[in-house]
């Protein structure tokens, strides 16, 4: 079921990405990771993404701004930011840009599957 | 004295020389042998001597001629003539041309010689004055022809005399009582037969209407004892009565009369003198006093009476007034003995004198009498009454130490701000640094973590060791992650948003998030009406949260944890008490200093934060604890009220 799913990682720490993107296709996702926002986005305009899950502070175009973009061009696709807990504004910048959901930092790996599994039902009743 | 001596018998110089040596060391003489040499020396150096001694026979010439050269050109020097024996008349005509002795040189002329020298000398300065200040007699007789006598044998036997003659009692009267007169003339010279006036009723008149001080001899006709009576009686200073041979007598008792006169005024300017310097003495407004050699006082002054209440009749003479004025014994006992220690010579000894009234006066007292001594007093000094100065000068001395403490107190406030500047600027820093390190660190500890998740995922059947450490990794990484919150929590203490807040809402969210140990025994005495905090509630959680820790991990024996709140001057205080291990005294003060831990773990940041928070929410909080009994840490809060 939830193997349909297309995850996209965006984090600007390559260990971090691949991490949570090895966890995530043992899982059973299907994955990609991206260093950069604007990599992120040259991923998203080839391949079609359900989630995005992406850190908020990075360096040139950052999470938030990623996410505004994404909305802007793709608007079915989820956006999850992750995000310290010093950067109170960019989570309500990043909820008001239609991110899904904002996860603080340190990340608990089992909510994050949480909310994916939760996705992946909402789409397999959404498509089926 | 200076004495040429003109002589040409060397044996005779020689002889007078060893004489005045001998007998009038005083005596310098310088001798020569002529007439001529004296006149040389005299022209050259007249102000080196003040005596000629002359030889009336001289090789070039006489003594004589000498003597009329030197009163001729009025040198000021006395002359004595040495005369052969039996030559009187040589010896009357020196006298007549102006020598002030002579001496006949009789075997025993040596040893008289010295005492003659000196009376010469004497006389010509004597004389020498009287020239300078010749005595002005006003004579009132209306007889022409014994004014002329009288002018005429003045003028030859007493030169120092003027005389200004008047001849009746109107122009008397108007001359004497002319406002120079007094000090035109010093002796009014008054023949008794006056035309118009008799001489007792002029006397009369001037002394009564015109109350003269001119000294005024009465001429008397021969037998008129009566009239002389009368006049001495009527303040004539003398009088003389016309026998034959009076104008001898005239010159010694007009200048008798002036001398009287001049002595009776003199000592009149003494006696005002006198009296002047003692209503100085009495009532100058400095304390005089005196005493004898018993010290009993002999003096005491009006302003020692006024300073003291106690008059010059109590204390001269009493011998218990120094009982009177210093009543304690010790104190007199002291008094006395540092005076007599100083002897009759001490400035400004302040001594506290008891007034007649009680009070008591703070004298400063010196004495000079050892330096200044004064006949029939033993000792004196003066006193200044001192006490108002000595009652500025401690009050003075009050509020320099006032100040002084003011000023101590300042600076220890200035330096407690200067530390707390330091430690803020020091804690600003270690934000920062704490801010950016706890960033860095957390996306390594992620992935540290994730790469756990990772690995216990894909071997589910990992042997038992794999499993423990990879549970080692994931608890220390937690342990890391709370560390870096903590900094990071600390790096981050915003504005609070403050709202009304449950103090047992909040604490009982605390205890359900971090609940004692088994061996704690909880007891929670907040009360339920309290009136809310007005606080930032995450804050609050922060700060409880922070407090209960510290105490669980002071009591890892466990203990009893005890929780109190009440209302305390409007505010809300909050008591967190343990049963735990107290904190030392040196402790005590670093406690809320941040990097501050008695703990193995940790970075001393918990009760730093603590202090931050509540004090960034209006609070305060302190610690009171003793070691070996625990610690109280006592958090006071602001409920609305306190905040009006």
């Amino acid at each position: 079921m939830n193997q349909s799913l297309n995850v996209l990682i965006v984090d600007d720490d390559p260990m971090m990405a691949k991490t949570l993107a090895d966890i995530l296709q043992f899982k059973g996702y299907t994955t990609k990771t991206a260093h950069s926002g604007q990599a992120a986005l040259e991923h998203c305009s080839s391949s079609l993404f359900d989630c995005v899950i992406s850190d908020v502070k990075m360096p040139g175009m950052n999470g938030v701004e990623l996410c505004r973009r994404l909305k802007c061009s793709i608007p079915e696709v989820s956006v999850v930011l992750m995000t310290a807990y010093s950067e109170d504004e960019l989570v309500s910048k990043g909820r008001a840009e239609g991110a899904t959901d904002v996860l603080t930092k340190p990340i608990h790996i089992d909510d994050m599957l949480a909310f994916l599994e939760t996705l992946a039902n909402t789409d397999d009743q959404n498509t089926g | 004295m200076n004495i040429l001596y003109v002589e040409d018998d060397r044996i005779d110089a020689e002889a007078v020389q060893r004489e005045l040596c001998q007998n009038a060391p005083h005596c310098r003489v310088e001798i020569v042998a002529t007439q001529q040499q004296a006149l040389e020396r005299l022209e050259e150096h007249v102000e080196d001597y003040d005596l000629v001694l002359t030889d009336f026979q001289l090789p070039d010439g006489d003594g004589l001629t000498l003597l009329r050269h030197i009163r001729t050109q009025a040198l000021p020097l006395a002359v004595v003539v040495i005369t052969g024996q039996g030559d009187e008349e040589t010896a009357v005509t020196v006298l007549k041309a102006g020598a002030n002795d002579y001496i006949v040189k009789r075997t025993d002329y040596l040893a008289r010689l010295p005492l003659t020298l000196e009376n010469a000398v004497h006389q010509y300065r004597a004389d020498a004055t009287r020239r300078a200040h010749p005595l002005r007699v006003l004579y009132a007789e209306h007889n022409t022809a014994d004014i002329d006598l009288t002018r005429r044998h003045l003028e030859r036997y007493a030169p120092y005399i003027a005389l200004d003659a008047i001849h009746t009692a109107p122009e008397i009267i108007a001359t004497v009582t002319s406002s120079d007169a007094t000090a035109a003339y010093d002796v009014l010279l008054l023949d008794y037969r006056l035309p118009g006036m008799n001489a007792l009723e002029l006397l009369k008149e001037l002394q009564q209407r015109f109350a003269l001080d001119i000294p005024v001899v009465l001429v008397t006709g021969q037998g008129d004892v009566d009239v002389a009576t009368q006049a001495l009686k009527l303040g004539a200073s003398d009088y003389i009565a016309k026998n034959s041979g009076y104008l001898y007598q005239l010159p010694s008792v007009l200048e008798n009369a002036y001398h009287r006169a001049k002595l009776s005024l003199e000592q009149a300017a003494l006696r005002e003198s006198e009296q002047r310097l003692r209503n100085i003495v009495e009532h100058m407004p400095v304390l005089l006093d005196a005493f004898d050699e018993q010290d009993h006082f002999i003096f005491w002054n009006t302003e020692c009476e006024r300073v003291t209440g106690y008059t010059a009749n109590e204390i001269v003479g009493n011998p218990q007034a120094m009982e009177l004025l210093v009543p304690d014994s010790e104190y007199r006992a002291e008094i006395l003995e540092r005076r007599h220690a100083l002897g009759n010579h001490y400035r400004d000894l302040e001594f506290t004198v008891t007034c007649k009234n009680g009070r008591t006066r703070t004298i400063a007292w010196s004495n000079i009498s050892r330096n200044y001594p004064i006949p029939g007093w033993w000792s004196w000094g003066i006193g200044l009454d001192v006490t108002a100065r000595k009652q500025a000068e401690s009050e003075l001395q009050a509020y320099f130490e006032q100040l002084e403490d003011k000023i101590r107190e300042r600076t220890a406030e200035l330096q407690e701000t200067q530390a707390q500047l330091v430690r803020q600027e020091k804690l600003a820093v270690l934000g920062q640094l704490a801010g950016g390190v706890g960033h860095e660190l957390r996306t390594p500890l992620a992935t540290i973590s994730n790469a756990v998740y990772y690995l216990n995922m894909i071997l589910p059947d990992a042997g038992e060791t794999t499993r423990e450490y990879l549970g080692i990794i994931e608890t220390e990484v937690r342990n890391s992650e709370r560390i870096i919150a903590e900094l990071l929590d600390f790096a981050r203490i915003d504005t609070p948003s403050t709202q009304a807040v449950q103090l047992a809402t909040v604490m009982h969210q605390a205890l359900k998030k971090q609940a004692p140990s088994a061996g704690i025994h909880l007891r929670l005495e907040i009360p339920p009406k309290l009136p809310p905090v007005i606080v930032d509630p995450r804050h609050m959680e922060q700060i409880l949260d922070n407090l209960l820790l510290n105490a669980y991990q002071a009591m890892p024996q466990g203990g009893e944890l005890r929780v109190n709140a009440e209302v305390h001057d409007g505010s809300l205080r909050l008591s967190v008490a343990d049963t735990g291990a107290g904190i030392s005294e040196d402790n005590l003060s670093k406690l809320f200093e941040p990097l501050f831990t008695t703990k193995t773990r940790g970075i001393g940041l918990g009760l730093a934060i603590c202090k931050k928070l509540v004090e960034a929410n209006g609070g305060t909080i302190l610690v009171e604890s003793q070691e070996g009994c625990g610690s109280t840490f006592i958090v006071t809060l602001p409920t609305k009220e306190s905040q009006i």
